[in-house]
């Protein structure tokens, strides 16, 4: 692996990491905002 | 891939820190219960990821390093310094932690692991492993600024590039070396999550004892690790190192067994805080201690602080490690100070024979081990900083002060158990300990009549003294063990029509962890049993002519020749010698010399013959150089094979711990 190569995959990891630890899967905000009612409603559906 | 390798240990840094910051910062978030712009629980979520993906940085510049090492990559300095072509792939792998920096990166790696499996648990107690994270996060980064800063496997050569390496150290080529230092990482590295999340609890308050619930199943594996770890070092110095011991009171084998002291405390005063919620205060600083002992234990391997020979060359991390230690301890005391009218016992202790009073007796006497030895490991760097000369501190210094307490020890891991919880009345004292009491007079006198003397010729010899101690009191704990475990089998076969197999089965099932610890407690009967044996042995060292003889106990070693042999590794020398007894040829022992190739260092290899009774030990010393004779030692070790067996005991009596409980409604039905 030259050195152009390590930087490159090295790069990569970083990025994978960044999108790891960053990705929006759950917005928390809007959970936290959450009533109980509309906790109920999204049981009844 | 050096590149990468760097580039990755970079990024783990970067992920740590943050891990550390942002999980710091939403927990603070959280406490001060405030609208934020910034979600809290968002960013305690990025932090947990930071740590999972940090793992992944560490693992990647692992694998990089191995990859490098069975490249022969010897543009890196430290696979100059630690491998070479011919080297066994088996003993690539060790090269990854045969030198400072390797190892270093090992410590990061294995504690990347177990920050791992802690933040892929999702539990009730998301704030205390959120916590816990953090700080882990804060030693990882330690470990991470050293590797990428001021050791760093991945540093370069300087100058023109050797076609070969200098190869791996020759002690280190032993198989049991592949996985000892591992085993005693996993130890070591392992009580920094008993740590993180005891420091967790009291930072965050309201935890109680959550804590050490959650903290048994981690302290008792590091605590397997850790005594596996130990037991294959002394076995590996046995077997090669060729001077017929295992334990040599070295610095870097007392800082290994000191956090086992310690945690062998924890493990007893936490069932003390778990069942009567008493030594919390003493929890607390036995984990703290463990902890910052796993740390002294790893700069004075690294840091070149003492001299051993485990220990690496005079380098500037010990200072390093040194304010690392000094920051750790500084946070554990502000935590506690700050906390400590949350760690109140439950109640005292009520009568001084009880078996609480044995644990906490215990504790103190673990302690007092303890302390002796950091002051035999200290005082000579110590001495030499203070009044500039090193004072030595030998085997007869330790063995005069620990074996004592070695054997107080073994005393109260027989009585405890025997004893009830709160008080004990005559008629339990004399009913439970009457039964061991008889075996131990009997076996003491058995020993004597056998010929265990302390007194011989008007002389009084110490080490038969402790040994005759050692096995009465052995042979005291076996049968106060049997004794409590026959009584609790009888007891369930009285209350169900079960058969003894099946009650004593359940007896196990229904408390894993109290016939875990008393099978525990008989292995280290038999090890001190095997240890008890040094006092006996005996050695012979002789030039040996072809055809010529020596004697030793009832074994007759007659040389029928010497060898050369020799592969792309190393050249080796050994004796042919045929073992007789009693005039009845019995095995034929090949005691052999290596000479390293790549590093140009011998290594001997000793020919062992175990049996219960005691190991024959064949040394090949090399060639008498003024008369081209070849010199054998043998030596004859009783009951050392006692040892290793009573290791098995242990292992298995803490697999046995281990195993969830079974509730007695289900064992009922």
């Amino acid at each position: 692996m030259t050195e152009t190569q390590g930087l490159i995959a090295g790069m990569l990891l970083f990025f994978a990491a960044y999108l790891y630890i960053f990705w929006p899967e759950k917005v928390l905000v809007n959970e936290r905002e959450k009533t109980r009612m509309n906790d109920l409603l999204e049981h009844k559906e | 891939m050096a590149v990468f390798g760097s580039f990755a240990l970079l990024i783990a840094l970067a992920l740590a820190a943050y891990n550390l910051l942002a999980g710091g910062l939403a927990l603070r978030l959280m406490a001060i219960k405030r609208p934020t712009p910034l979600s809290p629980e968002r960013l305690l979520e990025t932090a947990r990821r930071a740590g999972i993906a940090g793992f992944a940085a560490v693992t990647a510049a692992a694998c990089a390093l191995l990859w490098l090492i069975f490249t022969n990559d010897f543009s890196i300095s430290y696979i100059l310094e630690h491998s070479n072509r011919a080297l066994p792939a088996v003993y690539k792998f060790s090269a990854l932690w045969a030198g400072q920096e390797g190892s270093l990166l090992l410590w990061a790696w294995l504690l990347g692991i177990f920050g791992f499996i802690l933040r892929r648990r999702r539990t009730r107690n998301e704030k205390l492993y959120a916590c816990a994270s953090a700080i882990m996060a804060g030693i990882q980064a330690f470990f991470l600024l050293l590797l990428c800063f001021l050791a760093s496997p991945f540093a370069l050569v300087q100058g023109p590039i050797p076609a070969d390496g200098n190869g791996l150290n020759p002690l280190l080529q032993y198989p049991e070396m592949v996985i000892h230092p591992p085993l005693l990482y996993l130890g070591y590295v392992g009580f920094s999550i008993p740590f993180s999340l005891a420091l967790a609890a009291l930072m965050l308050r309201g935890h109680g004892e959550d804590w050490i619930k959650i903290t048994r199943r981690w302290t008792l594996a590091s605590w397997l690790f850790l005594t596996l770890g130990i037991f294959l070092g002394m076995h590996w110095a046995y077997a090669v190192l060729g001077w017929g011991g295992y334990w040599s009171w070295d610095p870097v084998e007392n800082a290994s067994l000191m956090p086992w002291l310690t945690a062998t405390a924890f493990l007893h005063a936490g069932l003390m805080q778990q069942k009567k919620g008493m030594m919390k205060s003493w929890n607390v600083w036995l984990i703290f201690s463990t902890f910052l002992l796993t740390l002294v234990g790893t700069m004075l391997t690294r840091g070149g602080l003492v001299s051993s020979v485990h220990a690496f060359a005079a380098s500037p991390l010990g200072y390093w490690f040194m304010a690392f230690i000094a920051l750790a301890l500084a946070v554990c005391i502000f935590t506690y100070f700050l906390r400590h009218g949350e760690l109140k016992s439950a109640r005292p202790l009520e009568s001084l024979v009880s078996r609480e009073s044995c644990f906490f007796f215990g504790t103190l006497v673990l302690l007092a081990a303890c302390f002796v030895l950091l002051w035999g490991t200290l005082s000579p760097a110590l001495s030499g900083l203070i009044a500039g000369s090193k004072v030595t501190i030998g085997a007869p210094w330790y063995n005069s002060v620990v074996v004592p307490i070695g054997l107080f020890l073994l005393f109260l891991s027989g009585v405890g158990p025997l004893l009830p919880w709160r008080t004990a009345s005559l008629k339990d004292i004399r009913q439970r300990l009457l039964p061991p009491a008889i075996v131990l007079a009997v076996t003491a006198a058995v020993c004597v009549a056998l010929g265990v003397r302390p007194w011989k010729d008007g002389f009084f010899n110490q080490g038969h003294f402790y040994a005759l101690v050692a096995f009465a009191l052995a042979a005291g704990v076996v049968t106060a063990v049997f004794s409590e475990f026959l009584r609790g089998t009888a007891e369930i076969v009285q209350q169900s029509s079960k058969n003894y197999f099946a009650a004593a089965f359940l007896l196990v099932r229904r408390n894993t962890r109290r016939s875990g610890g008393y099978t525990v407690h008989l292995g280290v009967a038999l090890v001190v049993v095997g240890l008890a044996g040094a006092a006996f042995n005996r050695s012979v060292e002789s030039e040996m002519a072809l055809h010529s003889r020596i004697s030793i106990g009832s074994y007759t070693l007659q040389c029928d020749g010497f060898t050369q042999d020799s592969n792309s590794n190393y050249d080796s020398e050994y004796a042919l010698l045929d073992v007789s007894k009693g005039g009845r040829n019995l095995f034929q022992m090949t005691p052999e010399k290596r000479f390293y190739r790549a590093s140009g260092e011998p290594q001997t290899m000793v020919a062992i013959h175990s049996t219960p009774a005691g190991d024959l030990y064949v040394v090949y010393e090399g060639i008498n150089p003024d008369n081209d004779q070849p010199v054998i030692k043998a030596m004859l070790n009783p009951l050392v094979g006692w040892i290793w067996a009573g290791v098995l005991v242990m292992l298995f009596g803490t697999l046995v711990a281990l195993v969830p409980e079974q509730c007695t409604v289900n064992s009922g039905q």
